[in-house]
């Protein structure tokens, strides 16, 4: 986790950093790894009308 | 939002943004080591964001969901901006049922910029066109409207901030939608 300002709060995360977020929040958003995230959205398998999964979707720059 | 490199004009646009947030609360704002023109992201380290609404004991719980990514674009050899790819911007109740969403996702069947809030006909499901959503006034929002209480620090400036912080976004967007 990285500062990337003078400015406190505002941090870099590198994809390590990022994958450990992202794992936490599809864990707790779906009761699923970030790993089986991935593979579903991959596959086409998420509910994409979901807000949890939309949300999360969004955070994939974190992971990849 | 502009600047001379990538990592100026990123600054410009996370800097300000952060300070807004410092309205409402002290959660850090991540964002992902990427190069210029890769898909980027926020988070916040509180995911969803909550916060009281409303004065003791009469108070309530609101919780903010933010979503939205971007690039940092090179117009020139020294001009840089960053650019929003798309955004979703919820506020949902304490029991974490949304009370009313902003969204603009252009890859998406609806391009344009639109909210949901259900309202007698208007179902959840219906997309009510709106021009472009800044994270400030939807800050201004949770603050004016839904009497969010302010940081100690931003009682007296929140206001200012907000403003400040939004002007940048309104004097360097590209459009408004």
């Amino acid at each position: 986790m990285t500062p990337i300002s003078t400015e406190p709060g505002i941090s870099e995360l590198n994809r390590t950093e990022g994958r450990a977020l992202l794992d936490e929040r599809t864990r707790r958003l779906l009761g699923m790894s970030l790993e089986e995230f991935e593979a579903a959205y991959d596959a086409g398998g998420l509910d994409l009308d979901s807000r949890a999964v939309r949300h999360l979707v969004m955070l994939l720059p974190f992971a990849r | 939002l502009p600047g001379r490199n990538a990592h100026e004009a990123r600054e410009a646009f996370l800097v300000p943004l952060r300070r807004a947030l410092s309205c409402i609360t002290d959660a850090q704002l991540f964002v992902p080591g990427k190069s210029p023109g890769d898909l980027e992201a926020l988070a916040l380290s509180a995911d969803p964001l909550r916060l009281r609404s409303g004065s003791r004991p009469d108070h309530t719980y609101v919780k903010l969901v933010i979503g939205h990514q971007f690039r940092v674009v090179q117009d020139g050899p020294t001009d840089w901006h960053v650019s929003t790819a798309q955004y979703e911007y919820y506020i949902l109740d304490d029991d974490e049922r949304e009370l009313i969403a902003w969204h603009w996702h252009p890859g998406s069947r609806i391009t344009y910029p639109h909210l949901h809030a259900p309202a007698g006909t208007i179902t959840h499901k219906m997309h009510v066109p709106t021009g472009r959503v800044s994270i400030e006034s939807v800050l201004r929002m949770l603050l004016n409207d839904l009497a969010v209480s302010p940081m100690p620090a931003r009682t007296q400036d929140f206001s200012q901030i907000l403003d400040e912080s939004e002007r940048n976004f309104i004097e360097h967007r590209r459009w408004h939608g």
